[in-house]
C-alpha cells in the first residue's frame, strides 16, 4: 500500500508531495529544499547528477548540462517553435532515427524522455529517503497545452524512472485540485500561472467529476526571471552611475547581484521600500567599493510593468477564446512564486474584478494539487473519511464548581480521553458526574450536557478510591460518559445524542463568551483553587495533630491549632492572595511538627501522611452528590 | 458535535410479508454484498490511518533529532551576508584586529559544529563547490580545480549549507 507521488514536472524546477494522514505533504529533496532544480548533468568526472548538484557545475560544463528539456518533450525535431528552443541552449541536439530529438550529454545521445526520467528518478530517490518506504506509482502534471504526444512522452519518462504513473494531469486542474475546487459543481476558474520562467493562463469549468480545460494560453519566455534580470541591470546601472565601474562582466558580483535582487524583490512584497546592501562589491584603485541602494516598491513595480502588461494581455486573449464573461469566473487561483508580487495580485484582481486565491504556498499548489489527485486514485481521499471536529470542550465539575475539560475542543473525533478523580470527603460513597459543555473555568458558566450518580464506593479516606472517569465520543459525535470505580468495580454511564447539543450561533456565541470572561474566569479559578488547597491543608493538619498525639511538643501544638483556625476563618474569602499567605504560614508550622515526628523515631512515622495526598490531580475530586 | 443519527439504514433485514423464500435469499445476498465490499472499503482506511499514524510518529522523532541541526542550519543562514562581507572586508584590508575577530567568529561557529570549507587547489566537486566562472590556467594540474574561492561554503557535520562558491580552472595550452 504505498504512496502515490504526486509531481509537479516543472520547465525550471519541479516539486513533489504525498498524501499523509488525509492531508497533503510537500516533501523536501536530499539537500533539504523543498523544489528541485530541473537540470541534469554528466560532470566532468563522469558522475550523473541532477537537481541543485548539477545546477552547481553548469558554468564549468555548459555542454554536458541540460536544463529546460520540457521545452523538447514530446516534439519532432523539425519543428518550427522547437528550432527556436534548438539554437539558444548550450547543449548539442540531434534529430533522431525517428524524428525526434536527442540531446548529447557526457558523450551519449538521450532522448528528452530519458533525460526527464533522471529528473524524475532524483525525485523518486529523494521521496523514498524521507518516506522511508519505497515509491512506485505517481501523478504527473503537464502544462495544458501540452498535446497527446507530449502527455505520451510525459508518462514514458516517468516508466523509465521506475515510476508507473497513474494519471497525467493539467497544472492548473492540480491547482483547483488543491483548493477543493472539484467539489463546486458548474464552477469556472481562472488559474493565473506567473513562474519563473514561463506564464499560462487557464480557464477551466468544474463539471460531474471532472474539470474541464476550456481555453489556456501563455508565454513561454516570460517569467520572474525576466523581473530579476531587470532589477540587476537596474542595480548595475545605478552602480555604475556612482562608482564608474560595470560589474556585469564579474561572475561573483553578478552572483551577488542576483541574490540581493531576489532577496529585495521579496522584501519589497511586504514593504513599501528596501535597502539594497552589498559591501565589497568590488574594488578599484581606489580600495574596496560598496553597493548601497534604497528600492522601492513603486521602482520595483515600474521595472516589471512590461512584463505585467504582457501577461494582462494573454489573460485578455484567453478570456476571450474560453465561452465565458469575465464576470461569470467564479475563482481565480495564483501560482508561481511571481505571484506573491503585490502589483500582480492587484493586476489580477482589477482583471476579474476578484480577490484571487493564494492560501496554498503558489510554488507548492500544483504538487499538492498532484497529490490529492494521487489520494483519490489511491483511495485515500474518500468523502466519508473527512473527519469532524469538536467545537467545544467537553469536561465534568470537580471539587469546587470547577470546569476540568477532559477533551479540548478542535480535538479531532473520534477520540476518547480517560482520567482518574477521587472523592473529596471522608468516606464519600457516592460522586456525582456532571457532564459540561464549554470553554469557561467554572462549570455553572458552562452548559449542563447531564450527570449521574456512581455510587456504592467503599467507605475510604478522602483522595483515596480511584474513580476513572471515560469520555468517548463517536465519528456522528456522540458522547459516551463511563465513571467506574477502581476497588469496587461498579460503573455507571451516559450517553448524550449530538442533537441535544447547540446550534451553530450558539456555538460561536459560547466561544465568543470564554474569550470575554478568560480573565474573570482565571480570577475565579484561583479562588477556588485556594479554598480547596486550605480545605485540604486543614484536614490535612488535624490528621496529623491527632495521629501523633502524644509526640508533639505543647508550645507547637497550639501554634498549629491557631494557624489552623486562622486558614479556617479564611477559607470562605474571596481573596485568593490572602487564603495562600495563611496557607504558607501554616505549611511551615507543619514542616517543624513532621521534624518533630521524625527525631521521635523513624518506627513512629505518621502512617497519616500518605492519606493526606490524594492520589491523582491534585485533590480534584468530584463533589459529594 | 457533528450530525447524529443520520439516515438509520435497517442493520437486519426484516422479511417483508409474504415474501418467497428466492426473493428473499436474493435480497440477503445483494445485502451481503454490499457489507462485505463495505467492510472491505472501511478496513482499507483504517489500516491506512494506522499506517500513516505509525509512519508519521516514526517521522516525528526522526524531526525531533534534526530539530536542533534545523534551527543551527536557519541561523547561519541568516548570517550568511555578514559573515561574507566579513571575509571579503578581511580580504581587501587584512589587519591583525580584523583577523583576530574573524578567527573568534569561526572558532565559536565550529563549537557548534559548523565549519567553512574551500580552499584553493581542492578538486572541483558540485557536492561541495558551485562554480561561478571559468579561470583559463596554464598548468595542467589545475584543470577542473578550485583556483580562486570567491565565498566560502559553510557545513554542518556533513550538511552543505552553502556550497563554496568557486572559479574553476580549465587548462589551456596557449594561454
Amino acid at each position: 500500500m504505498g504512496k502515490i507521488l504526486g509531481i509537479d514536472l516543472g520547465t525550471t524546477n519541479s516539486a513533489m508531495a504525498v498524501m499523509r494522514g488525509g492531508e497533503p505533504q510537500i516533501l523536501e529533496n536530499a539537500e533539504g529544499a523543498r523544489t528541485t532544480p530541473s537540470v541534469v548533468a554528466v560532470s566532468k568526472v563522469g558522475e550523473r547528477v541532477a537537481g541543485l548538484i548539477a545546477r552547481r557545475q553548469a558554468v564549468t560544463n555548459p555542454k554536458n548540462t541540460v536544463y529546460q528539456i520540457k521545452r523538447f518533450i514530446g516534439h519532432t525535431f523539425d519543428e518550427p517553435g522547437v528550432e527556436k528552443d534548438r539554437t539558444t541552449v548550450p547543449f548539442e541536439t540531434r534529430k533522431s532515427a525517428s524524428g525526434g530529438i536527442e540531446v548529447l550529454m557526457g558523450e551519449k545521445w538521450y532522448s528528452p524522455e530519458e533525460l526527464s526520467a533522471m529528473i524524475l528518478s532524483k525525485l523518486k530517490a529523494d521521496a523514498e529517503k524521507r518516506l522511508g518506504e519505497p515509491v512506485t506509482e505517481a501523478v504527473i502534471t503537464v502544462p495544458a497545452y501540452f498535446n497527446d504526444s507530449q502527455r505520451a512522452a510525459t508518462k514514458d519518462a516517468g516508466k523509465i524512472a521506475g515510476l508507473e504513473v497513474k494519471r497525467i494531469i493539467n497544472e492548473p486542474t492540480a491547482a483547483a485540485l488543491a483548493y477543493g475546487f472539484d467539489k463546486k459543481k458548474n464552477e469556472k476558474i481562472a488559474v493565473f500561472d506567473f513562474g519563473g520562467g514561463t506564464f499560462d493562463i487557464s480557464i477551466l469549468e468544474v463539471g460531474d467529476d471532472v474539470i474541464e480545460v476550456k481555453s489556456t494560453d501563455g508565454d513561454a519566455r516570460l517569467g520572474g526571471k525576466d523581473i530579476d534580470q531587470k532589477i540587476i541591470d537596474w542595480l548595475a546601472t545605478e552602480f555604475q552611475k556612482e562608482s564608474g565601474i560595470d560589474v556585469r562582466g564579474d561572475a561573483l558580483a553578478r552572483q551577488r547581484l542576483d541574490e540581493a535582487a531576489e532577496k529585495a524583490k521579496i522584501e519589497l512584497s511586504t514593504a513599501v521600500e528596501t535597502e539594497v546592501n552589498i559591501p565589497f562589491l568590488t574594488s578599484d584603485t581606489s580600495g574596496p567599493r560598496h553597493l548601497l541602494i534604497k528600492m522601492t516598491r513603486a521602482k520595483l513595480e515600474e521595472l516589471a510593468a512590461e512584463f505585467i502588461d504582457r501577461a494582462n494581455v494573454i489573460t485578455k486573449r484567453a478570456m476571450e477564446a474560453s465561452p465565458f464573461k469575465v464576470g461569470e469566473i467564479d475563482e481565480v487561483i495564483l501560482v508561481g512564486g511571481q505571484t506573491r508580487m503585490p502589483a500582480i495580485q492587484a493586476a489580477v484582481e482589477n482583471f476579474f474584478g476578484k480577490k484571487p486565491h493564494m492560501g496554498v504556498n503558489p510554488d507548492e499548489v500544483v504538487a499538492v494539487g498532484a497529490a490529492i489527485q494521487g489520494g483519490i486514485l489511491g483511495g485515500e481521499v474518500r468523502d466519508v473519511l473527512l473527519l469532524d471536529v469538536i467545537p467545544l470542550s467537553l469536561g465534568i465539575e470537580t471539587m469546587g464548581g470547577v470546569n476540568t475539560k477532559l477533551i479540548e475542543r478542535n480535538t479531532t473525533i473520534p477520540t476518547s480521553r480517560t482520567q482518574v478523580f477521587s472523592t473529596a470527603a471522608d468516606n464519600q460513597t457516592s460522586v456525582e458526574i456532571h457532564v459540561v459543555q464549554g470553554e469557561r473555568a467554572m462549570a455553572p458558566d458552562n452548559k449542563s450536557l447531564g450527570r449521574f450518580v456512581l455510587d456504592g464506593i467503599p467507605p475510604a479516606p478522602r483522595g483515596l478510591p480511584q474513580i476513572e472517569v471515560s469520555f468517548d465520543v463517536d465519528a456522528n459525535g456522540i458522547l459516551s460518559v463511563k465513571a467506574k470505580d477502581k476497588a469496587s468495580g461498579k460503573e455507571q454511564s451516559i450517553r448524550i445524542e449530538a442533537r441535544s447539543g447547540l446550534s451553530e450561533e450558539e456555538v460561536k456565541k459560547m466561544q465568543r463568551d470564554a474569550e470575554t470572561h478568560a480573565t474573570d474566569d482565571k480570577k475565579k479559578m484561583e479562588l477556588v483553587e485556594a479554598r480547596n488547597l486550605a480545605e485540604q491543608a486543614v484536614y490535612g493538619a488535624k490528621k496529623a495533630l491527632t495521629d501523633n498525639k502524644g509526640k508533639i511538643p505543647a508550645d507547637l501544638e497550639a501554634s498549629i491549632n491557631e494557624r489552623v483556625s486562622a486558614v479556617e476563618s479564611k477559607k470562605t474569602s474571596d481573596n485568593a492572595a490572602e487564603i495562600k499567605t495563611t496557607l504558607e504560614d501554616l505549611s511551615k508550622e507543619l514542616g517543624k511538627l513532621y521534624e518533630a515526628i521524625q527525631k521521635a523515631g523513624p518506627s513512629e512515622a505518621p502512617q497519616g501522611g500518605g492519606g493526606q495526598t490524594p492520589p491523582t490531580e491534585g485533590g480534584k475530586g468530584p463533589e459529594t452528590p | 458535535m457533528g450530525d447524529s443519527g443520520e439516515e438509520k439504514e435497517a442493520e437486519f433485514v426484516p422479511e417483508e410479508e409474504g415474501e418467497e423464500g428466492p426473493a428473499l435469499i436474493k435480497r440477503l445476498r445483494e445485502k451481503l454484498k454490499k457489507a462485505v465490499e463495505e467492510k472491505q472499503e472501511y478496513l482499507d482506511g483504517w489500516q491506512r490511518a494506522r499506517a500513516d499514524f505509525a509512519n508519521y510518529a516514526r517521522q516525528e522523532a526522526q524531526f525531533g533529532a534534526d530539530k536542533e541541526a534545523r534551527a543551527k542550519v536557519a541561523v547561519v543562514e541568516a548570517l550568511l551576508p555578514a559573515l561574507d562581507s566579513f571575509e571579503l572586508a578581511f580580504r581587501h584590508t587584512p589587519t591583525k584586529e580584523l583577523e583576530m575577530l574573524y578567527k573568534q567568529l569561526l572558532d565559536s561557529l565550529g563549537k557548534a559544529g559548523i565549519t567553512q570549507f574551500g580552499r584553493q587547489g581542492e578538486l572541483f566537486d558540485p557536492h561541495r563547490h558551485e562554480a561561478l566562472r571559468e579561470e583559463p590556467t596554464k598548468e595542467a594540474a589545475d584543470d577542473h580545480t578550485v583556483v580562486t574561492v570567491e565565498r566560502s561554503g559553510y557545513t554542518l557535520d556533513d550538511f552543505v549549507i552553502r556550497p563554496a562558491q568557486v572559479s574553476v580552472g580549465v587548462y589551456k595550452k596557449e594561454l
